[in-house]
């Protein structure tokens, strides 16, 4: 089994390196490392999804609706830390006019807005107890969710999307 | 027992070992098929066979704090059998519903967590489990609660259990990795039980499947338990579609609003004859941008039937009337594999055949 490891790792090396269509990089340099840093631990390696087949193993049915609204590729990552979930979606998009048009269509009317993230920014306690943040900044959607609405899951899921935020005006457009 | 199928049975058990945590039974040949209705005795007045649907609502289920209320669920859990067989005792209803089990055999609960936030809860296939101990007087090692992945089992708040007391619950494989699935590596692969290479199924279109070890090695038979959402692709994923978290190819089956892939998998021998019951756990339900997402509102329900296509026909009914209220179209024409399953004879999805109880628990 162990040898299946090092087969599968170096295959899933080789599909990182080798160019898909589009250029990823964009997406791995915004992919936040300070959760790392602060105990969460990468449930598995960073999946950059780059057309609607790849997207699909992801978020279902809803890919096509994303490809449509202009999702070029979209990053996704998943934490754990003490039996706590937190989720990053990070939808890379043709123009900043797509992002929006993202957000757009998955508010919610549970939503509130949140200042001092991205250009437009929404939280939503969700139904069940978890929390979740959206925002939009140049040709980025971010949709980062965990999976408990304490003030301290909230405060960590907001350092995360500010990293995210941070990165994405370096990379600028 | 023929040689061959001793020898089937030690490399079995041989594989199975190698992982530890394996107890297996001669699941496989001791279920015996009965249609929904034979099961239960329910024919309409001109003598057709009639599929019965409870739903029983607790106005409690919830506590405060949006958790479910663990005895409030065990309580729905009794009511909805109760109802479903039309017995005043709990230990009736389990053996009118599992006429023929034994010491030996073992119950599988097919849970379903692929959406962490809105996963068949614990508090729920826990208290069908229990019920079912209670009443069947059965050993809980005999219980297994499992879904395709342990990790998601983990993030839906359940409890590993691998050792050889209490309830035990696994995933078919410890991950249900991205990676692999791009790499079109089998997911059996991966640690865990795995898949039956043994017994591939043929699900249609030149596609066959196989079914999780779980079935087809360690299940004398299955409870399903579902939940109650949406489908983007398939319409609805209740019963039928929960199954396609019980192979090992589900990303190659969601063309054509996932039929006949769907209806095929639950006619296989394995699933059709072994499953005698489903409790949907309709506590939460998402109408809408199904199966990912946050529930979108309580029904405060859990559903059973022993008919899989009546009890997803009657949860559609239930998902398009909160669509309407919200301005959104039906999703009765993407739910092909319901009528898909019915000409398959898995079950009935006229509502002249479908006889709906809803008690409600005040």
């Amino acid at each position: 089994m162990k040898w299946l490891d090092v087969i599968l790792s170096a295959l899933l090396l080789i599909v990182t390196v080798q160019p898909l269509p589009g250029d990823q990089s964009v997406l791995e340099r915004v992919i936040p490392k300070s959760p790392e840093k602060t105990g969460w631990q990468v449930e598995e390696a960073p999946f950059i999804a780059f057309d609607e087949e790849t997207l699909s193993m992801v978020i279902n049915g809803a890919a096509g609706r994303y490809i449509t609204l202009g999702t070029q590729r979209a990053a996704f990552v998943n934490y754990e830390k003490k039996r706590v979930y937190m989720t990053l979606e990070i939808y890379e998009t043709v123009s900043k006019g797509d992002s929006e048009k993202i957000f757009n269509e998955f508010a919610s009317n549970n939503s509130a807005p949140v200042r001092e993230l991205g250009a437009r920014a929404r939280s939503t306690a969700e139904m069940g107890g978890s929390y979740m943040l959206e925002y939009i900044q140049e040709r980025f959607f971010v949709r980062a969710g965990i999976s408990q609405n304490t003030e301290e899951a909230k405060r960590e899921l907001l350092a995360c999307a500010k990293e995210i935020s941070g990165q994405i005006a370096k990379v600028g457009e | 027992m023929t040689s061959n199928k001793k020898n089937e049975c030690k490399s079995v058990k041989k594989d199975l070992t190698r992982r530890q945590f394996i107890k297996t039974t001669a699941a496989g040949a001791a279920a015996i098929y009965a249609a929904p209705s034979i099961a239960l005795g329910l024919n309409s007045s001109d003598g057709r066979a009639i599929s019965r649907v409870a739903s029983v609502t607790h106005e409690r289920l919830f506590t405060p704090d949006e958790r479910i209320d663990t005895a409030h669920a065990r309580q729905s859990v009794d009511a909805a059998l109760l109802a479903l067989t039309g017995k005043r005792r709990i230990k009736e209803a389990w053996a009118q519903i599992f006429p023929e089990i034994n010491s030996t055999d073992t119950i599988g609960l097919k849970a379903n967590c692929i959406n962490r936030k809105c996963p068949s809860h614990p508090e729920v296939v826990y208290a069908i489990a229990e019920s079912a101990i209670d009443a069947l007087e059965i050993n809980p090692n005999n219980i297994i609660i499992w879904d395709r992945s342990t990790s998601e089992l983990k993030k839906a708040d359940y409890t590993i259990n691998l050792s050889d007391k209490g309830i035990r619950c696994f995933g078919t494989v410890e991950s249900f990795s991205i990676g692999r699935w791009v790499l079109n590596v089998k997911q059996s692969e991966s640690e865990g039980i795995g898949y039956d290479q043994s017994q591939p199924i043929d699900i249609g279109q030149g596609m066959t499947s196989h079914l999780s070890n779980i079935i087809t090695r360690m299940c004398t038979y299955l409870i399903n338990v579902p939940v109650l959402k949406d489908h983007r692709l398939a319409g609805i994923t209740m019963s039928l579609k929960n199954h396609f978290g019980s192979i090992d190819n589900p990303r190659d089956c969601h063309g054509n609003y996932c039929d006949p892939f769907v209806a095929n998998i639950n006619a296989s021998d394995q699933i059709r004859k072994k499953t005698k019951l489903i409790v949907c756990d309709a506590a939460y339900g998402v109408y809408d941008g199904g199966p990912r997402g946050a529930p979108q509102w309580q029904p405060k329900a859990i559903m059973a039937a022993t008919d899989p296509v009546a009890l997803d026909f009657t949860g559609m009914q239930i998902i398009n009337k909160m669509r309407k209220q919200n301005n959104l179209a039906p999703v009765t024409n993407m739910a092909v594999h319901v009528k898909t399953a019915q000409s398959l004879g898995l079950g009935t999805c006229n509502p002249k055949q479908i006889d709906t109880v809803r008690p409600v628990i005040a």
